[in-house]
């Protein structure tokens, strides 16, 4: 990695929520140390979905993304949640091209093309299509549906939790530990994935897992 | 995978961390891979929920009550004239009901039976053969003046009569008025003898039967035959009458008609 030639960083870290200030030449090495780290993360995960060669450019160009577009954010946390993030549409990206061109004939997953329009820099979120638009509809029809089948405490966390309410302020509202309520609510996201059954991967957006 | 963070894992699908939770969360990922994993997992479900009309949608379903709630409900708001008023009819049907069940009467082991007809009916003949046969208990069987303490009885009164009898049985109530000839007294003349069914409860049956005292004054007799039930008398001619006589149970009820 040619640490040398990523661009020089601009803070725009007040509009994303981080803590401003200067960074430090130390800072910029634990940022490159913190992206080597991310990077193996991309890589082991992407190896359970496609061929080690994809799998190996999946994690470089999130690499080359966190690098480049995602320069100035520092934060080790933050550059996680973007990896992640990053690499969840890629998948996705990369799963629906192959889908593509598989109905066009090709039976093979087609590598990742980076000469191609859809470029990889591109997620598929930021050209919304019809089909898209139907397919998140689609999820979250089965979500709602699955919620719905929710009851008693499940259906009061999940509830609390999408009107905004913080873990300590469920906490306080029912009376209870805040780690009770990180129990509660991480077996209450089990059951919600068990009642969702084989439709949770496509509510998560895993097309490719159907 | 360590267990606190995990346990953050539906709180960040929701963005419901707050900041040192979300941190503490997405640190750990860094160098767990297990759970950068489940945080991939989890991506597609957070970005669902990032759009707030899919997030309001959601949250509509769940503050719907389910049904339980309902209940719990309509049973937690006051009380309105109207449930008054339903609890109050509630309470009076029950009470309705359960004086019907009171005032109707107990079922007596001693039901009477529904006896009908059936057969051929007795001849004049077969009725004097019978007023000359003695009284013999074959099965048990009794006849006795109903409602009266004694036996005397006013011309032309309403003679109420039990019979008790083991059945079934093929039943007849023939009468003999002072110094006139028998006859059939029940059932009415002309009839078979009335063929009595085995009741329901096991015990003896009852035949309550309803006669009238003759006109004329003096002793009468009336005579309960019971045959089994498979014996016709009706059928039998008088040659033949002998042979069935010790099958028969013969009973006299003797009273008395006088003007008072």
């Amino acid at each position: 990695m040619d640490l040398g030639a990523w661009p020089v960083r601009t803070f725009r870290v007040r509009a994303l929520g981080y803590s401003p200030g200067a960074m430090t030449e130390d800072a910029a090495l634990e940022r490159d140390e913190v992206l080597v780290r991310v990077r193996a993360r991309v890589l082991a995960a992407a190896r359970a979905w496609v061929s080690p060669a994809d799998a190996e450019d999946l994690a470089q160009e999130t690499l080359l993304l966190l690098s480049t577009k995602y320069a100035h954010v520092s934060a080790a946390h933050e550059l996680v949640a973007l990896g992640v993030q990053i690499v969840v549409r890629k998948r996705l990206a990369l799963w629906r091209k192959a889908a593509r061109r598989k109905g066009l004939g090709e039976t093979q997953l087609a590598p990742v093309d980076r000469t191609d329009g859809d470029s990889l820099d591109r997620t598929p979120d930021d050209v919304p299509d019809p089909e898209a638009i139907a397919r998140d509809r689609q999820r979250l029809s089965i979500l709602v549906e699955a919620a719905s089948r929710l009851d008693g405490r499940c259906r009061e966390i999940l509830r609390r939790k999408l009107q905004g309410a913080s873990f300590v302020e469920i906490a306080a509202e029912l009376g209870r530990p805040v780690n009770t309520i990180y129990s509660w609510d991480w077996r209450c996201h089990k059951r919600l994935k068990s009642v969702l059954g084989d439709r949770w991967a496509y509510v998560a957006g895993r097309e490719d897992e159907r | 995978m360590t267990r606190e963070a995990k346990h953050l894992l539906a709180g960040y699908a929701t963005d419901s961390l707050a900041e040192a939770e979300r941190r503490e969360l997405l640190r750990a990922a860094l160098d767990d891979q297990a759970l950068f994993d489940a945080l991939v997992e989890e991506e597609g479900l957070r970005e669902l929920l990032q759009d707030p009309a899919a997030r309001q949608e959601v949250l509509a379903v769940l503050e719907e009550p389910t049904g339980w709630e309902r209940v719990r409900a309509w049973f937690e708001r006051p009380a309105t004239l109207i449930d008054l008023g339903a609890v109050a009819t509630l309470v009076l049907a029950a009470l309705a009901g359960y004086a019907l069940l009171s005032i109707r009467p107990a079922p007596s082991t001693r039901t009477p039976t529904a006896a009908r007809p059936m057969g051929a009916a007795l001849s004049p003949q077969h009725v004097a053969w019978l007023f000359q046969l003695p009284e013999r208990q074959v099965a048990p069987a009794g006849v006795e003046i109903a409602m009266r303490p004694d036996t005397r009885l006013a011309p032309g009164e309403p003679l109420h009569l039990r019979l008790s009898l083991r059945a079934p049985a093929r039943v007849a109530l023939l009468e003999q008025q002072a110094d006139r000839p028998g006859m059939q007294a029940w059932p009415g003349l002309g009839q078979p003898p009335a063929l009595i069914p085995r009741p329901a409860s096991g015990g003896p049956a009852i035949q309550e039967v309803t006669l009238e005292t003759p006109a004329q004054e003096g002793m009468h007799r009336l005579r309960l035959v019971v045959a089994p039930a498979e014996l016709d008398l009706g059928t039998l001619a008088s040659e033949a009458l002998a042979d069935v006589a010790s099958r028969l149970t013969i009973v006299d009820l003797r009273y008395q008609v006088t003007r008072q």
